[in-house]
């Protein structure tokens, strides 16, 4: 767990306090391994050579390709992307859908689909809806996403599903906003962001957020070691910023001019930041057990209370006072509360 | 988890030491006293809301008029600063070290914005940045060893370098940029070979916050080198010469950890090492910013920190990408480029596999 002392600042410690000496000290690295031997450094040099070797060789061969792009015929492109894929699938047939490489096949499957199915549409220009190829590509490598069980592809598939929502949006059920908000100039920013949009934004907090439900609650085994939890912290990530754009847009809405029918609406949406925030801290404090998750819900806390503070006090030098005492406060108290929470469950485990 | 490991290995050293019992269990005891590992996004978390604060108080000094002139500034500035040491020193509580944060970091910005504006020392602006910087360097050098905060000493350090940057971007001897990195390179290197004295002479608490400082402040410095940035920002700043710089550090770091592990200087394994490092070297000269990066990740694995292993492999990718993306040649000629490296890289890979498996080195 990420909580747990570091091996490497408890000999700090020790050495800090004399009760190792230097020898001792380099002893101690050796045998807690903390120092890499021979045989960890070939290991690593032999991973990094592999890695930055296969990922130039395959980036020069996709530049190769690119640049004799426009003078290859159609079918040979289709034939190139197809044989790539299904070379990916039968990869991933042979390792198993267990091992890295298969899993790492399905990947490069799924990533390769969505470029076929750009070049199909580029090529026979059919004037399909943009959301339709995010959409396509989703409903497409669905199963595959559902055999690698690989967090990579997880997050592949819930971004190719937001980008749907986004682009069909935005095309179909939203009204250009009008007004200062900055980034709405740029239709792809604002797509991405649903900044200027709250209704959007809504529905992809509503979206991502059922599926992080399904994700926890489906994992099979309850892991809170950081590096297998990484995707699910990067869609709470993302949960909690665009919930934080709800509030910060009720906030300034009428700064930027966005039309709001009544007071209702903007107690609707002011209450959905605090009831998401709410749930996201209680489910992480208590069941889900994720200190990231947590530090950044409360960082979202300070700034949504710095902001709502600041907006309801006219006076600016007041204001800016009191803020400089809340950040501070609140940053304080979050991070006591954090270290205790962090202790707590140190204590549970019975390694405290 | 970790704390049982070093305990297993306390045992062993003592039974290899035939070491009493006593120093046993001095060494538990002072275990226990461990303050809490802090994950590095709550350091994160600090570290913004500090400067976030410092926003908020100049923003206070600035509209209610407090501070309505350079002068007023350079009183607050020198007021400040030593008011969040005592503060610091002082401080029980989260809170309190919180807000001498900010208020240190309010402080300078203040000082050093003021003695920028002010006409006391000289009337040209040129002259006024390169004493500002200069005082930002004494500033922070004494900051470092007085204000025993590690967020503050990252953040120091950093300064510390900007503020080098910033005089040798004044002097407009653009070859001179190239100094810094080379500096900062045997700087990191020189503290990961000589650890275990620094520590003893010093404390982890003062070395670690340097150690990321400088490597943070060395991945940024390299920034300008990027395509994005060349052009617009510094002309003939022959940035071979930072490469070569870093190249010299990477071999001395690789010299240690050869040293380390068993080889001799002049064995077929260093010589390999050296010749292979060179030839990246070569085939990077005009990008500083490959070379350090890969320098940062050797140094980070050769030191067990995860954190400066991702920052290295995270600026990598940032360097590689600008390298290949921005060069001034075809895109036929840049794959060809990537597909030769990405062999020599694999062949390298294969040799080392071959030797190892029939010499069993």
């Amino acid at each position: 767990m990420d909580y747990h002392p570091d091996k490497r600042k408890l000999l700090d410690t020790l050495l800090k306090n004399h009760c190792i000496n230097a020898e001792q000290y380099l002893r101690c690295k050796k045998i807690t391994r903390i120092t890499p031997d021979k045989s960890d450094w070939r290991q690593f040099l032999d991973r990094f050579l592999f890695f930055a070797g296969i990922s130039l060789l395959s980036l020069g061969i996709l530049f190769f390709f690119a640049y004799n792009w426009q003078d290859l015929h159609k079918f040979t492109k289709f034939i190139l992307i197809g044989s790539a894929i299904l070379g990916s699938i039968a990869l991933t047939h042979f390792k198993g859908t267990d091992s890295p490489g298969g899993k790492g096949g399905l990947l490069l499957a799924s990533l390769l689909t969505g470029i076929l199915l750009a070049v199909y549409g580029q090529t026979y220009q059919t004037g399909a809806d943009p959301y339709g190829l995010f959409l396509g590509w989703a409903i497409l490598i669905l199963s595959w996403v559902w055999l690698a069980r690989l967090q990579a592809l997880w997050i592949l598939f819930i971004l190719l599903c937001n980008l749907a929502l986004i682009m069909y949006w935005s095309e179909f059920m939203s009204t250009p906003i009008t007004g200062g908000i900055l980034f709405s100039g740029n239709p792809l920013f604002y797509r991405l962001t649903g900044i200027s949009d709250i209704k959007l934004n809504e529905l992809l907090v509503l979206f991502n957020s059922i599926g992080l439900i399904i994700w926890e609650f489906t994992l099979k085994k309850k892991t809170h070691h950081a590096d297998s939890r990484w995707a699910i912290r990067l869609l709470a990530t993302y949960i909690i910023i665009s919930t934080s754009q709800i509030w910060f847009t009720v906030l300034f809405s009428y700064n930027y001019g966005l039309q709001y029918k009544s007071w209702g609406h903007v107690i609707f949406d002011a209450s959905i930041y605090t009831i998401v925030l709410a749930c996201i801290i209680m489910f992480y404090k208590n069941r889900g057990r994720d200190l990231y998750i947590l530090a950044v819900s409360y960082f979202s806390v300070t700034f949504a209370v710095c902001a709502l503070i600041g907006k309801g006090i006219g006076d600016a030098a007041t204001s800016f006072l009191l803020l400089s005492f809340i950040a501070v406060g609140l940053t304080s108290a979050f991070t006591f509360s954090l270290k205790k929470t962090a202790r707590e469950w140190r204590l549970e485990d019975g390694s405290g | 988890m970790g704390q049982d490991e070093l305990n297993d290995a306390l045992i062993t050293i003592q039974k290899e030491g035939g070491l009493n019992e006593k120093w046993l269990e001095n060494c538990v005891a002072a275990l226990k006293q461990q303050p809490e590992n802090t994950p590095w996004y709550i350091k994160a978390m600090l570290g913004i809301s500090a400067w976030l604060t410092m926003i908020f108080i100049i923003l206070f000094l600035v509209s209610s008029q407090l501070v309505r002139s350079a002068s007023a500034a350079l009183i607050f500035g020198i007021i400040m600063i030593p008011l969040a040491c005592l503060m610091y020193k002082k401080s029980a509580h989260q809170f309190q070290k919180q807000f001498s944060l900010a208020i240190s970091l309010t402080g300078q910005t203040l000082f050093y914005i003021a003695i920028t504006s002010i006409n006391f020392f000289s009337e040209n602006t040129n002259t006024k940045i390169t004493i500002s910087a200069t005082f930002a360097i004494i500033i922070s050098i004494i900051l470092i060893k007085i204000y025993e905060d590690k967020i503050h000493r990252f953040i120091s350090t950093i300064i510390i370098i900007g503020a080098m940057t910033v005089i040798v971007s004044r002097l407009n001897i653009p070859v001179l940029f190239n100094v810094l990195p080379l500096f900062i390179g045997i700087l990191v290197v020189s503290f990961s070979s000589y650890e275990q004295r620094l520590l003893q002479l010093s404390n982890s608490d003062m070395l670690r916050p340097l150690q990321y400082g400088l490597l943070f402040s060395l991945m940024f410095i390299l920034l300008p080198a990027t395509s994005l940035f060349t052009k617009e920002i510094l002309q003939n700043s022959h940035f071979f010469l930072s490469t070569i710089g870093i190249g010299l550090s990477l071999l001395y770091l690789e010299y240690t950890i050869v040293k380390k592990i068993g080889y001799t200087l002049f064995s077929n394994v260093s010589l390999f090492i050296y010749s292979s490092t060179i030839i990246f070297i070569m085939s990077t000269l005009q990008a500083p910013g490959i070379t350090a990066s890969f320098l940062v990740i050797l140094l980070g694995f050769s030191s067990g920190d995860k954190i400066i292993q991702g920052t290295g492999i995270s600026f990598l990718v940032w360097y590689t990408s600008n390298y290949y993306y921005f060069m001034n040649i075809s895109l036929l000629d840049k794959s060809l480029s990537l597909i030769t490296t990405g062999i020599i890289l694999l062949i390298i890979r294969y040799i080392i596999r071959f030797c190892t498996r029939n010499k069993n080195v």
